[in-house]
């Protein structure tokens, strides 16, 4: 047995009983010291067959495929003769072939056979790299206020339809608030008021509503907040379609002018 | 902050779930199928195909039922920390008292399923839905070439949704292509119904008496680019036509490929509207009554612009199209068509089906709910029923 099936047989026979240790150690003492000898680098029997294989291939011939036939696509098209050069078409914009797909045969068109996506799922281009998402709360943003924080006509004209009415807007966690003033405790105000701890959040809520009903022009004018003041841990996405598109489109939105007032 | 205030706050949801009355036979089954890595629990009936990822607020993966094939592919929403959350408890009442209001329409995004697990970690709500792919946002601004057949079929597609919805004197209140999800096989179904309100009036009257909530509509509105001039210029009430606005930049967007008004604030956008309608005629500023309304007439300092026909800008769209998008996109929202007078259009005689535009059978949405939601509980509650209900109905047609 020489020392490669030796060392073999040893790697094999780590599950061996206690007592055959000690011969298992001699074994693989003895393969350490042979290992050192630069004949003996193999510690197992390696399989060369696709070697073997290659060697074989690379002795062998292969005749180089010559095809002198012209493709009847190159007569038709071109028409050129081999060598001549002309002009490089900068405007060619070769065919697509998902037009070809999508407009298809030109057969009697009905809803049911218009659209073929299921084998061209490729041709949507922006994939969702994001995440798939889907509802409630599919779309999450900070719906925007229909009076502006700068439109102090409107804000004059809300306060005193709302003065009539004797109505108010309603702080948007004003539950919340009343929720958590009923949770709150003395502990937590000393926790507060000595180490600025808030551990409930309740004292930060109570600043802002204090905040929305002291100032008017706030409470008429704040946006529906679904992003604001949210960990990130809770809200895994924040997702503002409308910031997504922009970065496209606000580049092309140079090429539509009033002047051509066409968009390709 | 958050643990201790969870922990609280927990002790309550479980107290609120166990006030859950479920019967036995519809009682969940014991046994589940579990998702350890993603923390998701789901009945044992389903499997889960793949995880698909992480949305707001929530885990998102695909099942479908044990031995079907070929498998119907599911979403399942995973929702949790929302409890705690006045404006999220709201949005997930508002959004699937929706869902289940017009489930059944075809061109409405359907829920399947509704579920509360309360035993950590798996504990939230879970939304089963249809699994659509694609929203119509990524269709148009992709290469795929939209021949006008293609664009009479996703219009009339959406107006019937949206006949649906408006039947049921509902306001969406934010179409636009994102929200219109697409199925591979070219099916449209309008969802998010995070901004959508019921208007119908006797409704209105309900909520006065109670005095709980205030009579008039929300002033959040919509995304600006699709969002009508009314809401941009005036500060009256507003109705379904702001939907109709939407679709009509929708068509005119099928063409453009990209968004036709991109404001980038209120003003801005009222320009990019400007720049195409051309100035709103003086008699329409002074019904906008506003002083910015006012500001863009004819006598102030901002250049007067005139109309640019729509024929102008699409040239390659047929007259139908273009007449329609001039139909829908009308400074004056009581000129635009309303949502059967666009299905009725020319423009989609082609592809129409007048037998398949149902409208909603169950009536107007009754909205009254909201001024019964006067305490976090309540909420907690209230959503709770909501699944609740939905599992009877469900369990009930089976």
């Amino acid at each position: 047995m020489n020392v490669g099936e030796k060392v073999q047989q040893d790697e094999n026979q780590t599950h061996l009983p206690l007592h055959k240790k000690s011969n298992n150690l001699f074994i693989k003492e003895k393969a350490v010291t042979e290992y050192n000898k630069p004949d003996n680098i193999r510690l197992r029997n390696l399989n060369f067959n696709h070697r073997k294989y290659l060697d074989d291939k690379k002795t062998k011939q292969f005749p180089v495929p010559v095809n002198f036939e012209k493709s009847t696509r190159c007569e038709v098209g071109i028409g050129l003769e081999p060598g001549e050069l002309t002009d490089v078409n900068l405007d060619y914009i070769p065919k697509s072939p998902s037009i070809e797909k999508i407009s298809g045969p030109n057969t009697t068109i009905t809803p049911k056979n218009i659209i073929h996506l299921q084998s061209d799922s490729d041709l949507v281009i922006e994939e969702c790299d994001r995440g798939y998402d889907c509802g409630p709360f599919y779309h999450l943003y900070n719906y925007e206020n229909r009076i502006e924080p700068d439109d102090y006509e409107a804000i004059i004209e809300a306060i005193i339809t709302d003065e009539i009415a004797g109505t108010y807007p309603m702080f948007e966690r004003e539950l919340e608030y009343q929720e958590l003033k009923g949770l709150v405790r003395k502990r937590d105000y000393i926790l507060y008021y000595l180490f600025s701890k808030d551990y409930l959040g309740f004292f930060q809520l109570k600043e802002e509503r204090t905040f929305f009903y002291t100032y008017p022009s706030i409470a008429y004018t704040s946006p529906l907040r679904y992003l604001d003041n949210v960990p990130e841990n809770d809200l895994f996405t924040e997702e503002n379609d409308e910031q997504l598109q922009s970065f496209d489109f606000e580049n092309m939105s140079s090429v539509r002018t009033l002047d051509s007032g066409v968009w390709r | 902050m958050d643990v201790c205030r969870a922990s609280r706050m927990n002790r309550m949801l479980t107290d609120n779930t166990r006030a859950l009355n479920v019967p036995p036979s519809l009682a969940p089954p014991q046994e589940r199928t579990i998702f350890a890595k993603e923390r998701i629990s789901i009945p044992g009936y389903y499997e889960i195909i793949q995880f698909l990822g992480k949305g707001a607020y929530g885990t998102v993966c695909s099942v479908k039922f044990k031995g079907q094939n070929p498998p119907a592919k599911i979403a399942v929403k995973k929702i949790s920390n929302i409890f705690n959350k006045e404006i999220l408890l709201k949005r997930a009442i508002r959004e699937l008292k929706f869902m289940n209001f017009f489930k059944g329409h075809k061109n409405i995004v359907n829920l399947i399923d509704l579920e509360i697990v309360s035993s950590s970690p798996y504990d939230g709500l879970y939304c089963y839905q249809e699994l659509i792919d694609y929203d119509l946002a990524k269709v148009i601004h992709s290469s795929v070439q939209l021949s006008e057949f293609h664009i009479k079929y996703f219009l009339y597609q959406i107006l019937c949704g949206l006949k649906y919805i408006h039947s049921a004197d509902v306001i969406h209140r934010d179409l636009k292509p994102g929200n219109i999800l697409c199925t591979l096989n070219g099916c449209l179904k309008i969802c998010d119904f995070g901004l959508a309100r019921g208007i119908h009036t006797e409704f209105f009257q309900c909520q006065t008496t109670n005095s709980a909530v205030q009579p008039h509509i929300t002033n959040y509105v919509a995304t600006r680019w699709y969002r009508a001039p009314e809401l941009l210029l005036s500060n009256q009430p507003y109705d379904k036509s702001i939907d109709i606005w939407a679709v009509g930049c929708i068509l005119a967007e099928f063409y453009a490929r990209k968004p036709v008004f991109m404001g980038r604030d209120s003003m801005h956008q009222v320009f990019e509207i400007i720049k195409v309608l051309g100035t709103p005629e003086k008699d329409l500023l002074i019904k906008f009554g506003t002083i910015k309304a006012w500001n863009l007439g004819k006598n102030s300092n901002n250049p007067v612009y005139k109309k640019i026909p729509w024929s102008n800008m699409f040239p390659f769209a047929s007259h139908e199209a273009i007449d329609l998008i001039e139909s829908l996109l009308h400074w004056d929202s009581t000129h635009r068509l309303n949502v059967e007078q666009a299905i009725s259009h020319p423009f989609l005689t082609d592809v129409r089906k007048p037998d398949d535009e149902p409208v909603c059978l169950q009536g107007p949405f009754d909205f009254t709910y909201e001024s019964e939601l006067s305490s976090m509980s309540k909420l907690r509650d209230h959503l709770i029923k909501e699944v609740d209900d939905f599992k009877t109905e469900l369990f009930s047609s089976l």
